[in-house]
């Protein structure tokens, strides 16, 4: 009989220490692992909301400016633009001695002919609804041709971003580096 | 291996038999091949309880224990042949018996209400298996059964089981009781218990006949009628009363048997074969005169076997307990 | 084959005592191996959950650092456009301002202008005028200035002014 509860004891304490002990201490130890990587997890996280959130934020507050890095330069539509501060426009490249790395930039003598130099503030001024990013620059000439007529020429400097360099869209794409 | 299966719960069977004034019992495993006896116990009537008090023991450490007795009891029998007109034609009260068909051949039947008695005598034992003596004489004979007749007996001291068979067939039964003096006249020396049942004057349980009267020699010319002794289990009688005791006694039981036979040839009831063979398997001390006597006188073939009814027992409740 | 008068019983199969005993130490070891299992498969899973949460913190990493990066660009361009449009209105205003300062007295044929300073041609109606009303502030505006005046049949006189080294002009485009 008593044999019988020996045996019994000894299986189940056999048992227990060959299979439930290395057990739980595997367990505890991957419990802890997951805590921490959870943790780290959570921190992790939280930042890429933060971050996200501002992108987007900030991809709404700047909609029209990255557009205009973005666009290609387009005579065509710009001249459509400026038309309607001028009488006269025409445009001529110019050698380009400024340089930017991140930038493509297309330098451009403007031929105007205007009314009054009305025409050219106003002209300025509408800079920002022209979907490009336009720099007016010296060198600045006005002549005088009559007493209705002003012919301006002055310096255009178009900035294109370069494509390459930072090749982010400013769609929310991931970047596989 | 078989002893392997011994610390798991094995089937374990406890055996007895009653033997004159004492309890035969044994105790063994029950394996393939059969019982391993393991101690045999000799328990006087007295003690009975004792016998009781062992097999609790048992059953603690072994509780799948069967018990097998031999029944004793004196209203039992065997008849010829297996139909229900059996009972009627040998004046047996069916409904008042625990009867079955052995092998297909005979019936064997016992008084309930003594199965009964005897299961009580016993109280303290949980008794499985109730062999009567002929089922465990029939187990002895089957090897020797031919087609030819041959009379069976079972002898222990003071009583013999009687029974022809052949093989496919038994041809008659009786229990003889044999006196242990010497008795011409014609008063009921044995019973022949084949005809009545619950008669009470004529029945009589051995175990009544009362133990311990001082032993006298008788000689052979006295007549006694109602005087029954018990002879003392008897070593090899080179005393000369103790021999006369036993010459006394062979021829008993001699006459009782020829009387036996006599009655099987002339009773109607039973088929008529001459019986030309003898075995007689004895549980007590029989020697070779009594094989020289049938033999002289009823010039038939006798041989004398030793007879363990223990493993006699062992043998059929094995077979039934395992099946 | 029958041969007995009676049946025998059933017997248990196992006693009392050990079948308590057997129930229990099933009932124990059951409850062990289910007990290992459990935990077995919590920390498998907990394992995968692992994997799957340092996979996440990774992806997530980038992607922080790849919004950064779109975020340093925005800025950049951001202000690099207020750069350049601050350019642009002070282009603008200081060109309205030297006009502003051209009294009407005096009319202007042609003005070029640079980074280094203006060339003013014009026609006045006298020296004073001119002296007083538009060289005054050029002189406050530009460190040099040299005028010279070419008379007209009609009293008025034409002038070339040259002015040069501004102090105020954003003309340089500088980052």
């Amino acid at each position: 009989m008593l044999i019988w509860v020996l045996l019994y004891l000894l299986l189940v304490f056999s048992f227990i220490f060959i299979l439930v002990i290395p057990v739980v201490k595997a367990y505890k130890g991957v419990n802890s692992d997951y805590v921490d990587v959870k943790a780290r997890h959570m921190a992790v996280k939280n930042e890429h909301d933060t971050v996200f959130e501002r992108l987007k934020s900030l991809q709404a507050k700047y909609r029209k400016v990255i557009a205009a890095f973005e666009n290609r330069w387009d005579e065509k539509r710009f001249m459509e633009q400026a038309r309607k501060y001028f009488l006269q426009v025409r445009l001529m490249p110019v050698e380009s001695n400024v340089s930017d790395p991140n930038y493509k930039i297309y330098e451009i003598n403007a031929l105007t002919k205007m009314e009054s130099p009305q025409n050219f503030y106003r002209f300025l001024e509408s800079f920002p609804s022209i979907p490009f990013v336009l720099q007016a620059d010296f060198p600045i000439a006005f002549k005088a041709h009559g007493s209705d007529e002003i012919e301006g020429i002055f310096r255009i400097r178009v900035y294109e971003e370069k494509k390459g360099v930072e090749s982010n869209r400013s769609r929310e794409s991931v970047l596989n580096r | 291996m078989g002893k392997l299966s011994r610390y798991f719960w094995p089937k374990t069977v406890l055996l007895f038999y009653i033997d004159d004034n004492n309890i035969e019992a044994a105790f063994g495993f029950i394996g393939k091949e059969g019982v391993d006896i393991q101690e045999r116990r000799t328990i006087a009537q007295s003690e009975k309880s004792s016998l009781a008090a062992w097999y609790k023991e048992i059953v603690h450490t072994y509780p799948k224990t069967y018990t097998a007795a031999m029944l004793d009891t004196v209203n039992q029998g065997a008849l010829p042949g297996c139909d229900r007109s059996v009972f009627m034609r040998f004046g047996v009260e069916a409904a008042l018996v625990q009867s079955f068909c052995v092998d297909g051949i005979w019936e064997v039947y016992a008084s309930l209400v003594e199965i009964k008695w005897f299961e009580q005598e016993f109280k303290g034992i949980v008794l499985d298996l109730a062999y009567s003596p002929f089922v465990l004489l029939y187990a002895r004979s089957r090897p020797y059964l031919e087609e030819t007749p041959t009379l069976f007996i079972f002898h222990q001291e003071g009583i013999a089981f009687v029974i022809v068979l052949s093989k496919e067939r038994m041809w008659y039964a009786q229990i003889l009781i044999i006196p242990k003096e010497s008795v011409n006249e014609e008063e009921e020396p044995h019973e022949d218990i084949s005809l009545d049942e619950e008669i009470e004057g004529l029945s009589f349980d051995l175990e009544e006949i009362s133990a311990e009267n001082e032993v006298e020699p008788i000689s052979d010319t006295d007549v006694l009628s109602d005087f029954k002794e018990e002879i003392e289990q008897k070593p090899k009688a080179e005393v000369n009363e103790s021999a006369l005791e036993l010459l006394e006694y062979n021829l008993n039981l001699f006459e009782s048997l020829k009387e036996s036979v006599a009655s099987f040839y002339h009773d109607d009831r039973y088929p008529h074969e001459f019986i030309e063979k003898v075995v007689i398997f004895d549980a007590a001390s029989l020697e070779q005169d009594i094989v020289r006597y049938i033999e002289d006188e009823l010039f038939m073939e006798v041989s004398l076997h030793r007879f363990d009814p223990i493993e006699a027992l062992a043998m059929i409740a094995a077979q039934e307990i395992k099946g | 084959m029958r041969y007995s008068f009676i049946k025998p019983k059933r017997k248990p199969s196992i006693d009392s005592e050990s079948r308590i005993l057997a129930i229990f130490l099933a009932v124990t070891l059951l409850l062990v191996l289910g007990f290992w299992a459990f935990m077995l498969t919590k920390k498998s899973s907990i394992s995968k959950e692992t994997l799957h949460l340092r996979q996440q913190t990774r992806q997530l990493k980038q992607k922080s650092q790849s919004y950064r990066a779109q975020i340093e660009r925005i800025e950049h361009l951001a202000k690099k456009y207020e750069t350049i449009a601050t350019h642009n209105t002070l282009l603008k205003e200081s060109i309205r301002n030297l006009f502003d300062l051209v009294p009407d007295q005096i009319t202007l044929t042609k003005a070029v202008l640079d980074k280094g300073g203006l060339v003013l041609y014009g026609v006045t109606p006298s020296k004073d005028v001119y002296n007083y009303l538009l060289l005054a502030p050029l002189k406050s505006v530009f460190q040099r200035n040299v005028t010279t005046f070419y008379p007209l049949k009609n009293g008025w006189w034409r002038f070339v002014s040259v002015n040069e080294g501004s102090i105020e002009s954003g003309s340089e485009v500088e980052e």
